[in-house]
């Protein structure tokens, strides 16, 4: 009896809150703020409609053929950001990791040609190694991700310090720049492979058993650990995948700048940090997209272009940043779920929830 | 005589999101009269309770106290008015000692002077019998201190209605007796006293009415003298008892031994041999905090223990949720916020969430898979839900349940360990609960229960263990099984235990070791050893480090660090953080360069720390706004103001300009002999911000704030200007660190200061705050900077390679924070 009446307490609850919500308006807009990766698109199509007005021939090839490749890099090293901030992390070790892949790469082939291979597994191990020591230190230590990211960037600033005794002329390898900047259906191959990564990093999280048990740590690490998941190796395991990340967007943007200076890595602190935020992933941790990350990227990397297309000096083009991330950031706190959940609540109410 | 009410409140209705809490609750208390509640859990007494004390704001109806109406209520508001509340789960603040949170709440023209505080306080800690030092940190107490804390501090302040939320949850015999002699006290002196609790014994004792609520409802008043536990307990249940629980099946014997424990012992339970056999419930009972519950969460797997867990065909045991889950044993937790569900997500995500395994090929999901079992699970368990796709987190507490044990079931586990399985569920849902477990029982399967309700486990259970401190000490079962013989049974340890001291937690032999060594000045004497001993190296090394030009010089830029770390460790002592102290700095250099240029003498110096003060202010405003208003996290808060700042900055400067008088460097650069001005006046900042941050009441504020937002409003502090202040001071610190980089640069050079951001927070932490706010010193901030300062000039004169700049302080970070700032070591405390 309980099996065939119970559909139907479904099915009624679904019907009623099609007739409770019913102005098709106000039900489509909930569902478009239900998905918060989506609100990113619409904004970056418009600033890109925009673009020709306040910087003109920011939208001609050459124009984007240049700019995107940049949104690209900033973007692999946003999806590491974002990794880390869906378990409730904050990781100010981005900079340095960059920087010292940048420079490991040009470095480790040295004058020699040949061993780009060794160059770039040399970067990544080291960018790995830094996400484990952070990722044991959050684990282990139970050190607050913010406070132990800030020293081991520290530690990673010194380790080029080290490596480069605080000069830096070597050059990326030609086969490393010429991979960078070669360009596959007009775009240079930086723009495919960060297209490529934010791809596979949304699958992993939306289908796979490993990216659920990840979101569902993120969203309470407490109830994750009483669903028996393995909560401190994903944890762990978080960092050192960000360290990938950093390592891979180091190496791919020595190839595109031929010769990173020592802090080439800098400006990714704070700008990967947006890049997460605009592109809709919470910073309370859980739930996140790769792939909104990707589209935060290019629409911070575009208004910095028009900004600075339309003359702007860097002054006004940080101010016009700093209020786009806070206005962003804010349209995402502000409870608009509120402002509709009266319907919501007579849904459940009227369904004997009670 | 005829007498006005001191607490009355009239039709008060209060709605969450999917439920209503009451439902138009009239309630009066008079002058010198004891007015109990008793209802179930979830009845609606908890937040009848935070409506009078301000902490709730009703959708209707009026509160007035003494005849006051509240208009907008507010917890300090109503403190005002009279009332003070002692909570359920003591609301006193960890970070804060003893005395600060008794004080805090008195009253200015009650507050004893500085020289008789201890005194005092001591006097109405001795008058509830609790043992604990009034400099004593709360978090350093055991729950039962705690709540006696509490409990003086709602008697300290004299109030007019004194709130007692199930107030002897905790308490030995001897301290239940010494509390109703305090409430009588009250009674003869005329105030009046609310009496929240489930037990009817001690209601009957202590009060002359009693209220019913049931469902949010008030089921009525009456006199306590004029009433039978019978129909008392008749209109809390509302319902004939017996009619909810499934019926026991007749067994021929007990089915095979599905899990079984042998001299199992843990934390909080030692000893405990138990079988769960095939067919059977079993309940676990006892007073809380018995081991009941810490037994069946190491059945679990989620807490460590020694001793032997057998399964049903022998295979050994296990140590983690994981294995114990592959075991075929499931924990069902208590804490369905916590530990049941994961809020925010779907229905069909929770209900999935141990089935993974199953329900996917090559480590991918299969939606379909999932999809059909979350409703294969809505139809069994009836869960009322529009969409299996909805956050689980907007159904009602009762589908939200059977959603975890939906969840729990789809592990198809052959022993479930259920903790709490219908706490805060409606009457309705509750016998579905029962029934689904019954029915898992009898399919041959094996349950546990651990419920703090002694009707459920008598009407539900084929057996009942009762825990008495850490041990069983009795099987019920057959006509003992009732809920009598359950209370009977666990009361009956609760008078052992008043007979025993307590052990464990005692936390006042603390007081005689100096308090230098405790607490928040280790790290600050660790950090001015350190300074030593590098500073001795370093000269052993190379005489010239400590010329005169060298110290002068590090004392200098030490200062910029340490006010720096000054202003950073004001805001991370309320919780929150703030990233653009390094830019803010970098602001006041453009600014003095504009004020203070070439020609412009003191009196542009003046000027230009005016306006840069103004700015300071302006800055902790906006921080404050972000966070406070806008609900922004204040990392990022903080990192918007952070790249403004740096764009007004660039756009001032946007190349180094405007070279600062030379005698406004001098000025603000001199000193006495070779010891910087500024240097000094740093020490006397933090000596005083010290100083304040324990005498002054901003100070506790501050840190009341930081240590529990939440509980600092019950307690009364104004939670968003203590927000504004500590913000405003942190810029304030920024500015004056920009003032002495200003004099040391020269110039007005934008890309200055950004830096003294991370140096800033790293000087915190190090200086042994804690990052979660609550807890620090201004001495350890100013110590730390100093050291940091050290190690980049000690570098220099060790000839060591540049590295050690960054290598040094890096490693100081996480070796201070990982001594000093851990997340365990507060969620200890928060879980205590």
């Amino acid at each position: 009896m309980t099996s065939r009446q119970a559909p139907a307490v479904v099915e009624e609850a679904a019907a009623s809150a099609d007739r409770v919500a019913a102005p098709g308006r106000a039900r489509a807009i909930l569902g478009r703020l239900r998905n918060p990766y989506a609100a990113i698109w619409p904004a970056t199509v418009l600033l890109f409609a925009v673009s020709p007005l306040i910087a003109p021939g920011s939208l001609r090839a050459t124009s984007l053929q240049s700019t995107i490749p940049f949104a690209a890099l900033l973007g692999i090293v946003a999806i590491g950001q974002t990794l880390v901030i869906q378990q409730r992390g904050l990781d100010l070790s981005a900079p340095g990791a960059v920087s010292l892949a940048a420079i490991l790469v040009t470095r480790i082939p040295g004058a020699h040609s040949g061993s780009l291979a060794l160059g770039v597994l040399v970067a990544i191990a080291a960018c790995v190694a830094a996400g484990l020591l952070s990722g044991l230190a959050v684990t282990i230590l139970g050190i607050t991700p913010l406070v132990a990211t800030l020293a081991v960037n520290a530690l990673l600033l010194g380790t080029i310090l080290q490596i480069t005794s605080g000069s830096s002329t070597t050059t990326a390898q030609p086969g490393l720049t010429d991979f960078a900047s070669h360009r596959v259906v007009g775009f240079a191959a930086i723009v495919w492979i960060a297209l490529f990564l934010a791809i596979v990093v949304g699958a992993v999280n939306r289908s796979t058993v490993v990216g659920r048990r990840f979101t569902m740590i993120g969203t309470s690490p407490s109830a994750a650990r009483a669903a028996g998941y393995a909560v401190k190796r994903y944890e762990l395991l978080t960092y050192c995948a960000a360290g990938l990340f950093y390592a891979l967007a180091g190496v791919l943007l020595a190839g595109y700048l031929h010769t990173p200076g020592l802090s080439a890595g800098n400006n990714y602190l704070l700008s990967s940090i947006a890049a997460v935020v605009l592109g809709g992933t919470s910073l309370a941790g859980g739930a996140g997209s790769a792939i909104g990350t990707l589209g935060g990227a290019l629409f911070l990397t575009q208004l910095q272009q028009d900004v600075f297309g339309a003359g702007a000096p860097t002054s006004v083009q940080l101010i016009i940043q700093a209020t786009a991330i806070g206005v962003g950031m804010a349209i995402r706190t502000v409870p608009w779920r509120r402002l509709f959940s009266r319907n919501t609540e007579r849904v459940i109410s009227s369904t004997g929830g009670k | 005589m005829s007498q006005e009410p001191l607490l009355r409140l009239t039709g008060i209705v209060k709605r969450y999101p999917g439920v209503t809490a009451l439902k138009s609750v009239t309630f009066d208390v008079l002058p010198g009269e004891v007015h109990a509640i008793v209802g179930e859990n979830g009845a609606g007494k908890s937040t009848l309770m935070g409506v009078a004390c301000g902490a709730v704001t009703p959708d209707h109806g009026q509160v007035e106290i003494g005849g006051e109406l509240l208009r907008r209520p507010s917890p300090a508001l109503a403190q005002q008015l009279g009332i003070a509340v002692v909570y359920q789960h003591a609301s006193v603040l960890d970070d804060l000692t003893v005395a600060e949170n008794i004080l805090y709440a008195v009253p200015k023209d009650r507050r004893p002077s500085r020289a008789s505080a201890t005194e005092w306080v001591q006097q109405h800690l001795d008058a509830v019998g609790a043992t604990v030092g009034a400099g004593l940190r709360v978090g350093e107490l055991t729950v039962a201190q705690r709540q006696l804390v509490e409990l003086a501090r709602a008697l300290a302040v004299d109030a007019k209605v004194l709130i007692l939320d199930e107030p002897t949850e905790s308490l030995t015999a001897a301290e239940t007796e010494r509390l109703f002699t305090q409430i009588e006290r009250m009674r003869a002196a005329g105030s009046g006293v609310v009496y929240i609790s489930h037990r009817f014994g001690e209601v009957r004792k202590v009060a002359d009415r009693i209220t019913v609520l049931r469902d949010g409802e008030s089921r009525g008043t009456m006199r306590a003298a004029d009433v039978t536990e019978e129909d008392v307990v008749a209109l809390i249940v509302g319902r004939r008892v017996d009619h909810v629980f499934p019926e026991r099946r007749e067994k021929s014997g007990p089915g095979a031994a599905l899990l079984t424990a042998s001299n199992l012992s843990g934390p909080g339970f030692a000893d405990v041999t138990a079988t769960i056999h095939a067919g059977e419930i079993v309940g676990l009972a006892g007073i809380e905090g018995n081991g009941q519950r810490e037994f069946l969460r190491a059945l679990g797997g989620l807490a460590s223990h020694s001793g032997q867990l057998a399964l049903e065909d022998g295979r050994g045991s296990y140590s983690s949720p994981g294995s114990a889950i592959s075991s075929g044993v499931v924990y069902l937790p208590a804490d369905r916020h916590r530990e049941g569900a994961f809020l925010p997500m779907s229905v069909a995500t929770n209900a999935s969430a141990l089935r993974h395994g199953a329900l996917s090929g090559l480590g991918f999901l299969r939606g379909r898979r999932e999809n059909a079992l979350a409703r294969e699970a809505v139809s069994s368990l009836r869960i009322r839900t529009p969409r299996i796709g909805t956050p689980v987190s907007s159904l009602s507490g009762g589908n939200q349940q059977k959603v975890v044990i939906a969840r729990s079931l789809a592990a198809e586990p052959r022993v479930l360990l259920a903790d709490e399985p219908t706490r805060g569920v409606d009457v309705g849902s509750r016998s579905e609960i029962y029934r689904t477990l019954r029915n898992f029982a009898d399919a041959g399967n094996g349950v546990a229960v651990v419920s703090s309700d002694a009707i459920e486990l008598a009407g539900l259970c084929d057996r009942v263990l009762v825990f008495s401190r850490g041990h069983v000490i009795r099987e019920l079962r057959g006509d003992e099984l009732s809920e009598r013989g359950i209370t009977g049974a666990s009361i009956g340890s609760t008078m052992l235990r008043a007979e025993t001291p307590r052990t464990g937690g005692r936390a006042s032999t603390l007081r005689g070791i100096p308090t230098l060594l405790r607490g928040e000045h280790l790290p600050s004497a660790i950090v001015a050893a350190l300074i030593v001993v590098l500073g001795v190296y370093t000269t052993a090394r190379s005489s010239l480090f400590l010329g005169e030009r060298s110290m002068s010089n590090l004392m200098l830029l030490g200062a910029i660090t340490a006010f720096a770390a000054l202003g950073e460790l004001t805001a991370l002592l309320l919780g929150s953080i703030d990233l653009s102290v390094g830019p803010l700095i970098g602001l006041t250099v453009v600014i003095l360069s504009f004020f203070a240029g070439e020609g412009s003498g003191m009196g542009g110096l003046v000027v230009g720390i005016v306006v840069a003060a103004l700015v300071g202010v302006a800055v902790g405003s906006l921080n404050m706004i972000m966070i406070r208003l806008v609900r922004l996290p204040a990392v990022v808060a903080t990192l918007v103001t952070y790249i403004l700042l740096q764009g007004i900055s660039l756009f001032l400067r946007p190349q180094p300009a405007g070279y600062l008088d030379s005698s406004v460097t001098s000025a603000i650069q001199s000193g006495f002999g070779s010891v910087p001005g500024v240097l000094v006046l740093a020490v006397l900042v933090a000596v005083l911000a010290q100083f304040a941050l324990h005498r002054t009441r901003a100070g506790v504020e501050l840190r009341a704030v930081g240590s529990d937002e939440v509980r600092a409003r019950q307690l009364g502090v104004p939670v968003g200007r203590t927000f504004l202040r500590g913000h405003v001071l942190c810029s304030l610190g920024a500015v004056v660190a920009g003032v002495v980089l200003a004099s040391v640069a020269g110039v007005g050079d934008a890309s200055l200061g950004t830096n003294y951001t991370l140096t800033a927070v790293a000087a915190v932490v190090l200086g042994g705050a804690s990052i979660f706010g609550g807890r620090g010193s201004y001495a350890g901030a100013l110590l730390a900077a100093l050291l940091l300062q050290e190690i980049t000039s000690a570098t220099t004169f060790l000839h060591l390679p540049e590295a050690w700049q960054e290598w040094l302080p890096g490693l100081l970070i996480l070796l201070g924070a990982a001594a000093f700032s851990r997340r365990g070591a507060r969620t200890a405390t928060v879980a205590g």
